[in-house]
């Protein structure tokens, strides 16, 4: 494994952006603290206190390239298969791509590519609270640790060789995740708020499709959602 | 009339169909020419996924770089950063934030 750690950076991802055509395939970049992390629509990701696991993958295989469609939910499965290893097993995959326990977030992910007239190259960002244990209420989801959960402080360098390999070895796979996601869809059978042709519908979840796209149901109708987000009503 | 319900690429459309007599009648269709059809003289800037535009990241009328990112992408939870291949001015934006692209449609044009 490449590995590029940094105490302080501005986002994990943007280095892998900038530096991509020199670094090899599969190389982790990580860093202590990041001062411009961001989730998915520009939200900010805070990572400003040192105490969580904060790394970008970069790909640039075409074999895997080819699995962007369902790279980011499996990289959420990932998180979940160590959570599950760690003893916390309240935990789901929440579409597309947050980890839920307790049904607060714990996990992000952000899945970019660099495009010219194909896909260059893909990266994998993953944020996971791990000894965090106080989180700002400003943000809508409520968010949790691994601290806060297991009640203990986590040894973050064994959990990363851990992360690592875990992610090393799904993103290589052939295996078809999808029964085991099914498993850990945490908006199955509840109402959620989702856009559909730019109106926001409250609708009906029946479950993540085999193309890692949301079915819902609208009425009489049966939709595939493959953009945007669900939020849920309570 | 009959209304089917189509499913295409994860998308489920409803589409009206007319039964026709073969001998009597003719269908007419209507050929729109859609903002993906090449002008003359520019360098193209194509999707290279099926998605929704979530950032366009320049105007008409700047001067563009190669490798410079000109929009972004979002498709099945990736968010797609479109770069140049060409140094140019924006001729022409083909689509808006929110528009739904499909693979290859012409982003943008370079003069």
């Amino acid at each position: 494994m490449n590995i590029i750690h940094f105490e302080t950076i501005d986002f994990t991802n943007t280095y892998l952006k900038n530096n991509y055509k020199q670094l090899d395939n599969l190389t982790i970049v990580s860093s202590d603290v990041q001062s411009n992390g961001r989730g998915r629509n520009n939200r900010k990701w805070d990572s400003s206190k040192g105490n969580n696991l904060l790394f970008s993958i970069l790909i640039k295989d075409e074999n895997i390239i080819r699995k962007y469609k369902s790279l980011s939910i499996i990289s959420a499965y990932t998180i979940i298969q160590i959570l599950k290893q760690y003893g916390i097993n309240d935990v789901y995959l929440k579409w597309p791509n947050d980890v839920i326990v307790n049904n607060k977030k714990i996990c992000g992910v952000l899945l970019e590519a660099v495009s010219k007239n194909a896909i260059e190259c893909l990266i994998i960002g993953v944020g996971l609270n791990v000894n965090e244990d106080k989180f700002d209420k400003e943000y809508l989801i409520e968010a949790t640790s691994m601290k806060n959960e297991l009640n203990k402080t986590i040894d973050l360098n064994e959990l990363k060789d851990i992360v690592y390999k875990k992610f090393i070895e799904n993103i290589n796979t052939d295996y078809d995740f999808y029964d085991d996601i099914k498993e850990c869809d945490y908006l199955k059978n509840k109402r959620v708020s989702i856009q559909i042709n730019n109106k926001l519908k409250n609708v009906e979840v029946i479950g993540i499709d085999h193309d890692y796209s949301l079915k819902v149901k609208d009425k009489d109708k049966t939709i595939n959602i493959e953009t945007g987000e669900a939020s849920m009503h309570i | 009339m009959k209304i089917y319900k189509v499913k295409v690429n994860g998308k489920v459309y409803e589409v009206e169909v007319e039964a026709i007599d073969e001998v009597k009648e003719t269908i007419k269709t209507e050929t729109k020419e859609t903002e993906s059809v090449k002008s003359e003289g520019t360098n193209q800037i194509i999707a290279p996924i099926a998605g929704k535009v979530l950032d366009i990241k320049v105007n008409v009328g700047d001067v563009v770089k190669k490798g410079q990112t000109v929009m972004i992408i979002e498709a099945m939870k990736l968010e797609n950063e479109i770069q140049s291949s060409f140094d140019g001015r924006v001729a022409r934006i083909n689509v808006n934030v929110g528009s739904d692209v499909r693979n290859k449609d012409v982003l943008i044009e370079l003069e």
